[in-house]
């Protein structure tokens, strides 16, 4: 209850003020109180003492006036000591019943006449008789309530004697004790009626004073009332809500705040929406919200029995583009596609940015998506697909670089190629997938096929996995002779995946798999880290023995492989010259300003660069002035094409090249006793091929060694 | 000259007016005027109206319609009124009726018997402890008269001690010193003053008539019996009614009648008021003679 109650502000303002008031007004009335008594009571014993002076200077100026009165009519009698005169006049002063003594004395002070009739104290000297004697000059003195008074009497102008008088006023003095009592009981009485009145005064003022407070409170509160209130509601979803408040100052401040707070709410709930569902980079709409359209499109197409065409575009060498020239400059080409896209598709009627449909968004990365409802045939789509091509394979300028990028395109038909969004989305994944194995910039209608594919790829990716985790991977050595005197000077590390299950798995399976995945990074490591602990063991039995290890062009341009690599051969601390990295053309020639500075790194860690298959890539030969290269090794094809009796010119001059250029050569492929001679005069020192060893386990390659 | 021509003139006709006014006389407003010596007006003209309103009833037949009562502070005022003729009838004690009755200004009529006295001594008395024995210890000392007309508290003492041998001194204060060989004396006004005087030691011996020492409740009893009596006089008539020359003799004839048929029982309250009066009675041949042959010489 009381929680209750102290929840509102209003309320313990309210209570905070009737504590404060009560307190105040309660210590004015304790003042108050104490003051109104104090003034009583000071206010009484004042008056009091002011009546009890007046009344007393007024009985004193009666007694002299009775005494001067009496003197006056005694002077005679006296003179004459005319006893009975002087007795008769005192007797009727004695009639006053307060009067105590009136004795009249003679000129030398003894008692003449006390009033009564036979005088018996005739002859009493004054001092005995009265408290005032004649010499102090005094004539009267108070004792207690007695007044005396010594009046001198004169006769004939000469002193006579004195007329002494005692008035006991202790009953007017007692009367006006119980006049004071009566006041003061009076005025207490009348002082307690006010203060009681002031208690009602000031406990009805406090009242209405509190009660006051609570309504102005609450009126002052109300908006805040109405504001929490709103908040309340505004939380539990109500969105028709103004938080304005008609009031000024700083209600109107807070109300003003929280409208200010919510349409920025809004603005924030619409931009999280937008998040939600729009992709932030392109501002497409995203995979989330292309589900849910695309699952109400395919409901709508059963229903009216209508086609849908997918087509799902991925680009081509995109991850390259981030690779190479930094993610920034990624965004903005994928920010450049999927303007030509979305343009596209408007110049065909295709996309509507208003409309309710997806029909175009990015589903992620650099992957796609468009839709073609109410299809008639497929040339519609391959048509479509050919045009999303052509447009993407527009270089992009993009701060100041050009790019070239292509794409490749799955196209799959509802309800042909699947009943349902995931599945026709899935498969429509498969066929992007399967154009790109096809060698990309191509598009390629789905096929049942193609899920076999898929499905034989995900389970080398798998078997791969497993192989590393569970050593299933082995080097195996192709020794590399010096045809002159057949030696072998070095081996080329190949891998080889002997699956406990299957067996023996072919290179031509899997390699490639790798190479188009993520596993190229850990594989390529796990080979570096292999090769590198099979080097030493080689060179302990022949020093200048020299291992080489691929490495594909998609690793070539991975940081962390690059990285890697210069590592390794600084922790293991292998001698300058024994590892060398075979690369192909292709994946040089692609990036060849990053690919200079990885080569020139890992040569300077020590390592030889070769080219690999050389002679099948990039026709120019500039590259090799710019590059950082050990050597060369010719492909296996010049190789096989050789005639014993010809000229073969072109691998003359390669050799010549080379030789002017000071590189090694090594002729790969050789297979025959043959090809090993031909090339051996033309002038190739190394020589490597079926002809002369096949690969073979690190354990024949020492062998080889030793002997 | 001139003027006084008129008045001449005029003079017969006042006259005439005059005489017709005293020939209506009977009919004409008289006023029977009563007179005393008082030194306390008050008391004694209430205690003098009562009866001159009587008498004046009395003789009203006579013409007098009013009755006054007169006071004087003295003898001579009292001589001086009735020799002016404005005093009728007195009423007095023997030293003031002796006074103007040998002076022919007054002839009294009836003894009164005043305070119920037809006759009263005067006495000297002294403390009993004052060893005072006989009238010779007074040389030296005070005593008190009551005051200068008083017959039983002036006259006779004073004669009293004169027949003594011993001589007196007039003092004015009782603080005065007296003569060793004569006796002081002094007034004391009245008969309390006397005798407390006496008590108190103011003077040594006092003086009073033997009405007012034995009637009860006129002298403070204490006093009294400390005292003892020195000397007693003979009798002496107490008080006489007189009568003057300005009231013609028959009108003197009808008030003395008047207030000799004054009945002690019918007019007991009327007499009593009149200074305690028993009864008026006729004066006796001796008690005539008594104010024709008071000796009034040697008195200041």
């Amino acid at each position: 209850m009381i929680n209750r109650i102290l929840a509102s502000l209003a309320h313990r303002v309210t209570l905070g003020f009737t504590l404060l008031a009560s307190v105040l007004v309660g210590s004015l009335l304790l003042t108050l109180h104490l003051s109104l008594d104090r003034f009583t009571a000071d206010t009484i014993e004042m008056g009091k003492e002011q009546l009890g002076l007046a009344l007393r200077a007024q009985l004193q100026q009666d007694a002299q006036l009775l005494s001067r009165t009496l003197s006056s009519q005694l002077d005679i009698p006296l003179y004459q000591l005319d006893l009975s005169e002087i007795e008769k006049q005192l007797s009727l002063v004695h009639q006053h019943r307060s009067l105590q003594y009136a004795y009249l004395f003679g000129r030398e002070g003894q008692l003449v006449h006390d009033g009564s009739s036979t005088v018996p104290e005739f002859g009493v000297p004054l001092s005995q008789l009265s408290p005032i004697s004649p010499g102090e000059g005094l004539r009267l003195q108070w004792e207690g309530s007695t007044l005396h008074l010594l009046e001198p009497v004169t006769a004939a102008g000469r002193r006579a004697g004195y007329l002494a008088l005692g008035v006991d006023f202790s009953d007017a003095l007692q009367a006006l004790d119980e006049h004071g009592q009566q006041m003061k009981a009076q005025a207490e009485a009348t002082s307690g009626t006010t203060f009681k009145e002031l208690l009602l005064l000031a406990l009805l003022l406090l009242s209405s004073t509190i009660w006051l407070m609570y309504l102005f409170c609450r009126h002052q509160f109300a908006p805040l009332q109405s504001l929490a209130e709103k908040s309340i509601r505004y939380g539990e979803g109500d969105r028709n809500i103004s938080f304005e408040v008609a009031k000024t100052g700083e209600l109107n401040q807070l109300g003003r705040a929280l409208d200010q707070m919510r349409v920025r709410l809004e603005q924030s709930h619409h931009q999280t929406t937008q998040l939600a569902y729009l992709d932030n980079l392109t501002q497409l709409p995203n995979r989330h919200w292309f589900q849910q359209s695309l699952e109400r499109l395919l409901e709508y197409s059963r229903q009216h029995q209508q086609r849908l065409g997918v087509l799902f575009i991925d680009l081509d060498h995109f991850k390259e583009v981030n690779d190479t020239a930094g993610h920034d400059m990624g965004d903005l080409l994928l920010f450049e596609a999927a303007a030509r896209l979305r343009h596209l598709l408007m110049e065909m009627e295709l996309y509507d940015p208003e409309g309710e449909d997806v029909l175009l968004a990015r589903l992620g990365g650099d992957e796609f998506v468009t839709l073609y409802p109410n299809l008639q045939s497929a040339d519609q789509l391959s048509d479509l697909a050919t045009r999303i091509a052509n447009t993407l394979d527009e270089p992009f300028l993009i701060d100041g670089r050009y790019f070239n990028i292509s794409s490749s395109i799955g196209l799959t038909v509802y309800p042909d190629d699947g009943s349902n969004s995931s599945e026709i989305l899935k498969n429509a994944d498969i066929a992007m997938y399967a154009a790109k194995q096809s060698g990309r910039n191509q598009y390629s209608f789905f096929s049942m096929q193609m899920n076999q594919q898929l499905q034989e790829r995900i389970e080398v990716i798998q078997g791969v996995r497993t192989a590393l985790e569970q050593g299933h991977f082995r080097l195996e050595y192709q020794p590399v002779l010096d045809l002159n005197d057949g030696t072998p000077r070095g081996a080329e590390a190949l891998l080889r995946w002997h699956d406990p299950e299957r067996g023996m798995i072919p290179p031509g399976l899997f390699i490639p798999i790798i190479e188009d995945s993520d596993l190229i990074e850990p594989v390529t490591e796990w080979v570096a880290r292999q090769a590198v602990h099979d080097l030493k063991e080689l060179q302990a039995l022949q020093p200048s023995f020299v291992v080489s290890i691929n490495v594909s062009g998609a690793a070539l341009h991975q940081e962390s492989t690059r990285d890697f690599l210069t590592e390794l051969s600084r922790t293991e601390n292998l001698p300058r010259h024994g590892l060398s990295i075979e690369l192909t053309e292709t994946s040089m020639i692609r990036h060849l300003d990053d690919c200079r500075q990885t080569l020139k790194q890992w040569k300077e860690a020590g390592m030889n660069i070769w080219i690999d298959d050389f002679g099948t890539g990039y026709s120019s030969l500039s590259y090799l002035h710019q590059l950082p290269i050990n050597g060369l090794k010719i492909d296996r094809s010049f190789i096989r094409e050789l005639d014993p009796d010809g000229s073969n010119s072109l691998i003359a001059t390669i050799l010549t090249l080379a030789e002017s250029m000071n590189l090694h050569v090594v002729a790969e492929g050789i297979e025959t006793e043959t090809q090993r001679e031909c090339i051996r005069r033309l002038g190739a020192r190394f020589g490597q091929g079926f002809g002369l060893h096949r690969p073979m386990p690190l354990e024949a390659l020492k062998k080889l060694l030793e002997h | 000259m001139i003027a006084r021509a008129p008045l001449k003139i005029q003079a017969p006709r006042i006259l005439c007016l005059l005489l017709s006014l005293l020939l209506s006389a009977p009919a004409t407003a008289k006023t029977l005027v009563l007179a005393q010596i008082s030194d306390r007006p008050k008391k004694d003209f209430r205690q003098l109206r009562p009866m001159a309103e009587h008498m004046q009833r009395q003789i009203k037949h006579l013409g007098y319609d009013r009755a006054e009562v007169k006071l004087f502070p003295d003898l001579t005022a009292l001589k001086a009124a009735i020799q002016d003729g404005q005093v009728h009838w007195i009423s007095e004690t023997a030293l003031t009726s002796a006074r103007l009755v040998q002076a022919g200004l007054a002839s009294p009529v009836a003894l009164k018997w005043k305070r119920g006295q037809s006759e009263y001594h005067s006495l000297i008395f002294v403390r009993r402890d004052s060893g005072i024995d006989t009238l010779s210890d007074l040389k030296g000392r005070r005593i008190a008269f009551e005051h200068l007309d008083s017959f039983s508290s002036y006259y006779l003492p004073a004669i009293a001690l004169r027949q003594a041998g011993l001589e007196l001194q007039a003092l004015e204060h009782p603080g005065d010193p007296v003569d060793p060989e004569r006796i002081g004396y002094l007034f004391s006004r009245n008969e309390r003053n006397n005798l407390l005087w006496v008590e108190k030691g103011i003077t040594s011996a006092g003086s009073l008539n033997d009405g007012d020492w034995t009637y009860p409740g006129r002298l403070p009893d204490a006093p009294k019996r400390n005292m003892k009596i020195l000397y007693r006089s003979k009798p002496y008539p107490r008080a006489y009614e007189l009568v003057t020359p300005a009231l013609p003799a028959d009108d003197q004839d009808a008030l003395r009648n008047a207030l000799l048929s004054l009945d002690p029982e019918q007019h007991a309250s009327l007499l009593s008021r009149y200074e305690e009066t028993e009864r008026l009675t006729p004066i006796t041949p001796e008690q005539r003679t008594l104010l024709l042959e008071l000796d009034l010489e040697w008195l200041p």
